[in-house]
């Protein structure tokens, strides 16, 4: 009888501390790094004719990578559509960038076939979405204790302190709750004493007030007895500095590796959107701030060119309105310089379109009325420095239920004895609380249907055929995109990143062809070489004309063939006209 | 008795290979190459290992052999050595087996581990032993140069079917190229200034394969693996990569390293030479980490004066006391913040080294005989080998050619007889003796500028504005018709020892397109490899540098130490730990980029208690034959002693017993 009872808390003991994955997924929690693979798989299995799950790589840690891809076969193959690439979770910390790309997958397959908007961006793009990029992070942040900043980096060991020891020196969460929060000791000659407006807070001894507090930094003891605290903590290889354009070594961009690439999930992922030459649109979801940043991430590489602006301009100042307080801005002037990232890499090696969406929430954190509630909390009152943790403390006591924000509790020390530990928990401050997630995952999704709506749709039409002397027939064709992104960047143009597009004649012989320039003047560029295969770029909203003079023959097969916008054929009756 | 045959048969199919190498007439092919050090490992069992590298995209397995005491080995300093990084020197690859045969043969040498990779680029090496010879870096990547709709579809053709793909030039109305009235086999550039007209175009022999009027745009292959490394990678060219080791040999190689902080220095046998000529400086950078002016916007923010420098410790120091306690700003954050970028030019301390050993170097080639009167090497390029272990990694990198073309030197009778290398070693009073004449001729023959006069030359070196040396390093520097002067010794040197083999004289050929061309021009890898016949001796002459240099490496040791009575117990210790040899731990690139792995002081006994200083302390860098002072406050019962041990991946470890009792 015990064995056989001990036999079925094994067979269950799996599904203990994993919620049951169902499709629709729910969005007011926060999935665990099997939860989210779960997630991936189940939507797999409810929609198996529209998606794919793919294991991109795995991680240092030899966790799993997984993508789900969706693609309606019936309207093509994947890689004959534009392809709209989505991540989250790059930083190990910035988990509902999770929560996003994952309600993105939700929301376009359990909408299929009911709403014709999305019903039209499912037939027309390819979706690949990998929820979780920094697997080994998320796994940690949500099942060790951390600090609502730490487990961001890859698990890749650095020696952070130089002592010959590999992240020997990390937080301890002493008292077991899962957080890392900060530890304070009584002490009449430190630099803070209570806030008297709000006793869970500090504030900084002026020039002749008396001490209170000596803040002695988080959770954690000195492991490795070198004076110092937590200064040699898992990584720090951040996840984000790390790609191969613009990569410059460690003594530059803190975080950046050894070698580009030295995160075996990131190179996985690489290779990955190598092998899917047709994304077009890049989305990373992080936190926090409210922003949708485009490049350059950094000034010595340039402005972009303008043409390519534009289409940043369009798919960021629309993100502004649909996520009300985000900004669109540019990575390195609006925020700060960085090197070796993500976004960057998808725009000047793949010749991608990239943003970086920094998810946040802050703002509709409050506890006030009426038009107060509209106040930016942005700048804090001088007079007051803790004005917005005071009423980030009202938010967390009457809409958290005080869940947001550990009370100063009293603890024994190893080393320094009778401290207290308290202050914000890691579910705070950078990521939203379970009940707002539903509106922050569904607009910033949102983002992406827009940018996928705009995703090149080219068509291949006949402007007519003219028979000539000496058995030629005159054929003018037009390729003409719909939508406002081009069918390739003009940075893939300019740097030559791939094959241009292709526009192919056959079933006859080929004596002159080229783009039209003017067609009212009758003006054409003609090719010297090859005349039958024309090489373009159609821009957003534009067209492209061409023309060929061709020797009698029936009719003649027009092919296009784009690496991101896809295939088009066209067969022309040359004796009918 | 069946297993004896065995055994037997092995053995002669080891001794057949072996003899192969030995007689062999060629250079080893990859394959041989990596069956070369397979069976030094099988009869060096204990001191030769192979670790399987990489698999290039043309399926070669790379590999890497490691060298040493398997019995220290782990505790051992370590030498990397990269031979071949382009895979277009036959003659460097071949090297390395003869640097292994000569690590093996003094077993001193094995108080180094030496890992040596014969070649990063096997894919491209294969070219060389191909039917038609061709010098193609690029390993066997796919590639669209052209960016039409084939790949790889249009590389060059032996047309006339002789085995190498030269010249060929078609008399052409826009032509730039003329005859060169000192050698009729040459073409130089005609100048129109002077009233010249070029009747040639040249183009690299082969038909236009594509049909796009373009010849040889889109030849076989992708990556050059010797310029696929992170340092000023050149990213958009058709020979870096997709990104900096975004090709498996250089993704495999650079991880292999970084996995082995015991490396102390790397060696490569190619096509530069930093034992002779030191990585280049001169390039644009406004990056002077000592010299930070912050820009307006961020004064405030560093709470520092405009227009004053700063160095980043300076600007630690301004900030830290508005940072919170627990936070530590670090250098890179500085540098981060501030954009100041990547260091582009060696350092100055690391400069001064690698001249003096540039100069015993010359001296020792010198000595052995060694014609310095050559052209000189190639410059390291960027996203090579050679930069990035100097830069990214930050340890000693020095590099081989051992074969460059002997100088073009002019038979004319009115030659000033004065190379640039006979200057350099000039005394000036001898200089100033060759009188005006002499001295115009040498200014002519090395194109400096029309400004320099001979009177006013003469006048500077007596006046010791200038010396010879330094005249010498200023001609060097004057722009040369390079083309020209290279192949001018090319030719010369292929007559006088190749018996004209190592170029074709022009030769008519009826092109398909091109109609009546004539084919001709330098043989394939005659600039760079010499005859086999002449490799050994001249590896044998060049390379047992290495082990001149190799013992120049930091050494770690206890100079010595002084223990002080405080009372009660209470003793202060002072430690001093040299660095015993002339090279620097780490080099100056390398203190700023971090990536060495620090040497350890461990202080250890039991009830050991430290007042100041803790157990383990790291030195982070010990200057050339330079020592530092380490001082603790400690109590232990008199009487004790306290095991100290040094520990340093890649400068050795030493130990050493404190004895409890006042130094005398």
């Amino acid at each position: 009888m015990k064995t056989l009872i001990l036999h079925i808390n094994l067979i269950l003991l799996p599904l203990i501390g994993a919620a049951q994955i169902t499709v629709p997924l729910r969005f007011d929690r926060y999935n665990t790094y099997q939860e989210v693979v779960e997630s991936v798989k189940a939507l797999n299995k409810a929609y198996p004719s529209l998606t794919k799950a793919v294991l991109v790589g795995k991680s240092e840690e030899g966790r799993e990578i997984w993508a789900l891809e969706i693609n309606n076969p019936v309207t093509g193959e994947a890689k004959d559509k534009p392809g709209v690439y989505a991540d989250g979770n790059i930083h190990g910390n910035e988990i509902q960038g999770g929560e996003v790309v994952l309600y993105l997958a939700d929301y376009l397959l359990k909408n299929y076939g009911k709403i014709p908007n999305i019903t039209k961006i499912v037939d027309r793009n390819a979706f690949y979405l990998i929820p979780v990029v920094n697997v080994d992070g998320r796994f940690h942040f949500m099942a060790d204790g951390h600090t609502m900043n730490s487990s961001r980096s890859l698990r890749i060991p650095v020696d952070d302190d130089k002592d010959g020891l590999f992240d020997e020196d990390g937080y301890e969460d002493l008292d077991g709750d899962g957080n890392i929060c900060r530890m304070r000791i009584k002490d009449p000659n430190g630099k803070y004493r209570t806030d008297p407006r709000e006793p869970r807070l500090m504030v900084r001894v002026k020039e002749g007030e008396k001490g209170e507090w000596t803040i002695l930094s988080y959770e954690g003891i000195d492991n490795d007895q070198d004076g110092k605290l937590n200064e040699d903590a898992e990584g720090y290889v951040d996840a984000n500095r790390n790609w191969g354009f613009d990569w410059h070594p460690n003594y530059v961009e803190p975080g950046s590796g050894r070698f580009p690439f030295e995160g075996v999930g990131l190179r996985d992922i690489a290779d990955y959107m190598k092998n899917r030459p047709n994304i077009i649109v890049v989305y990373a979801f992080h936190n926090f701030g409210g922003m949708y940043l485009r490049g350059p991430s950094n000034k010595d590489l340039g402005e972009l060119i303008k043409e390519d602006i534009a289409v940043y301009d369009l798919l960021g100042k629309n993100a502004e309105k649909i996520v009300p307080g985000y900004k669109y801005l540019v990575s390195y002037k609006d925020l700060y310089p960085t090197t070796g990232d993500f976004t960057e890499f998808t725009h000047q090696v793949f010749g991608a379109y990239g943003f970086v969406a920094e998810l946040y929430m802050r703002d509709q954190e409050t506890y006030v009325k009426g038009s107060e509630a509209e106040r930016k909390p942005s700048d804090p009152d001088p007079d007051n420095p803790n004005s917005r943790e005071i009423e980030r403390l009202k938010f967390n006591d009457n809409l958290a239920n005080g869940t947001l924000f550990k009370n100063w509790t009293p603890f024994k020390h190893p080393v320094y004895g009778d401290i207290e530990i308290g202050g914000w928990i890691k579910y705070s401050t950078r990521m939203p609380h379970t009940f707002m997630l539903p509106d922050l995952v569904h607009r910033n999704a949102e983002a992406v249907i827009y940018a996928a709506s705009q995703t090149p749709e080219i068509t291949l039409e006949l402007i007519g055929t003219k028979k000539l002397e000496g058995n030629l027939y005159q054929v003018d064709v037009r390729l003409k995109n719909t939508r406002a992104i081009p069918s390739m960047s003009y940075h893939a143009v300019k740097q030559k990143l791939y094959t241009k597009d292709i526009l192919k004649l056959s079933g006859a012989k080929v004596v002159a062809g080229g783009e039209i320039t003017d067609r009212y003047n009758n003006k054409v560029r003609y090719k010297k070489y090859k005349p039958e295969i024309q090489f373009l770029q159609v821009p957003g909203y534009g067209i492209s004309e061409f023309r060929f003079l061709v020797e009698d023959a029936s009719s003649v097969n027009l092919s296009y063939e784009s690496v991101k916008a896809g295939k088009r054929t066209l067969t022309i009756n040359l004796k009918k006209t | 008795m069946y297993s004896e045959k065995l055994k037997i048969l092995c053995l002669s199919a080891i001794l057949l290979v072996c003899l192969n190498m030995l007689t062999a007439q060629n250079y080893p092919t990859p394959d041989e190459l990596k069956t070369s050090f397979e069976n030094l490992a099988k009869s060096n069992q204990g001191k030769v290992k192979i670790h399987p590298l990489a698999v290039s995209p043309g399926g070669n397995q790379l590999i890497v052999a490691e060298l040493g005491n398997e019995k220290t080995g782990l505790k051992n300093p370590a030498i990397f050595v990269l031979a071949d990084p382009e895979g277009t020197n036959p003659m460097a690859a071949y090297a390395s087996t003869i640097l292994a045969r000569m690590i093996l043969k003094d077993e001193k040498n094995l108080n180094f581990t030496w890992y040596i990779l014969p070649t990063l680029n096997p894919d491209a090496l294969k070219n060389y032993f191909s039917k038609v010879l061709w010098k193609n870096p690029r390993n066997a990547t796919v590639f669209n140069d052209d960016q039409d709709e084939v790949a790889d579809e249009d590389g060059p053709d032996d047309l006339n079917h002789d085995g190498f793909i030269t010249q060929m030039r078609v008399k052409d109305p826009l032509g730039t190229m003329m005859i060169d009235e000192t050698d009729k086999r040459l073409l130089r550039r005609a100048d129109p200034a002077k009233g010249e007209k070029g009747i040639y175009t040249v183009y690299t022999e082969g038909i236009d394969n594509d049909n796009d009027g373009t010849y040889n745009e889109d030849p076989p292959g992708g990556v050059n693996t010797g310029v696929n490394f992170p340092h000023l990678f050149k990213p958009f060219t058709t020979t870096a990569g997709l990104w900096p080791g975004s090709t498996p040999e250089v993704y495999a190689l650079m991880k292999f390293i970084f996995q082995r902080p015991e490396i102390a220095a790397s060696f490569v046998m190619g096509n530069t030479n930093f034992c002779l000529v030191p990585p280049e400086g001169g390039r644009k950078s406004t990056v002077d980490y000592n010299k930070i002016v912050i820009p307006d916007n961020m004064l405030e923010s560093f709470n520092a004066e405009k227009g004053k420098t700063y160095t980043i410790t300076e600007l630690i120091e301004l900030l830290q006391p508005y940072i919170e306690d627990d936070f530590e700003i670090t250098p890179a954050m500085i540098i981060n913040v501030l954009g100041l970028g990547e260091i582009i030019n060696p350092l100055s301390e690391d400069v001064t080294w690698y001249k003096e050993l540039s100069d015993q170097y010359k001296v020792y080639l010198k000595k052995s005989g060694f014609d310095l009167e050559r052209l000189g090497p190639e410059k390291a390029k960027d996203g090579s080998f050679e930069l990035w272990s100097y830069y990214h990694l930050g340890v000693p990198a020095f590099s081989f050619n051992f074969f460059t073309l002997p100088a073009y030197k002019a038979e004319k009778k009115d030659s000033s007889g004065i190379s640039t290398a006979k200057l350099e070693a000039m005394k000036g009073e001898d200089f100033t003796a060759l009188g005006e004449d002499v001295i115009l001729k040498i200014l002519k023959e090395n194109n400096a500028a029309e400004k320099y006069k001979p009177l006013e030359v003469i006048e500077m070196v007596k006046s010791g504005k200038t010396t010879p040396k330094q005249l010498s390093a200023m001609l060097k520097a004057m722009p040369k018709p390079k083309s020209d002067s290279t192949l001018k010794a090319l030719i010369s040197f292929s007559d006088k020892n190749l018996k004209g083999k190592g170029y074709i004289d022009w030769q008519p050929y009826k092109h398909p397109v091109l109609g009546d061309v004539e084919i001709g021009g330098a043989v394939p890898f005659t600039l760079n490899v010499p005859p086999f016949a002449w490799a050994d001796s001249l590896i044998n002459l060049q390379l047992p540098w290495i082990f001149t240099l190799v013992d120049k490496l930091p050494q770690v040791k206890f100079a010595k130490y002084e223990v002080k009575d405080l009372g009660k117990d209470v003793w202060q210790i002072e430690i001093w730990v040299e660095n015993t040899k002339y090279l620097p731990f780490p080099t100056a690139m390398g203190q700023q980029n971090r990536n060495a792995a620090p040497c350890i002081l461990t202080l250890e006994a039991d009830s050991l208690e430290f007042l100041s200083g803790y157990k383990r302390t790291p030195v982070r860098a010990l200057g050339g034959l330079k020592a530092t002072k380490l001082t603790f406050i400690v109590r232990l019962t008199r009487g004790k002693a306290i095991k100290a041990s040094l520990e340093s991946k890649s400068m050795g470890n030493d130990s050493l017993e404190i004895k409890l009792q006042p130094s005398k």
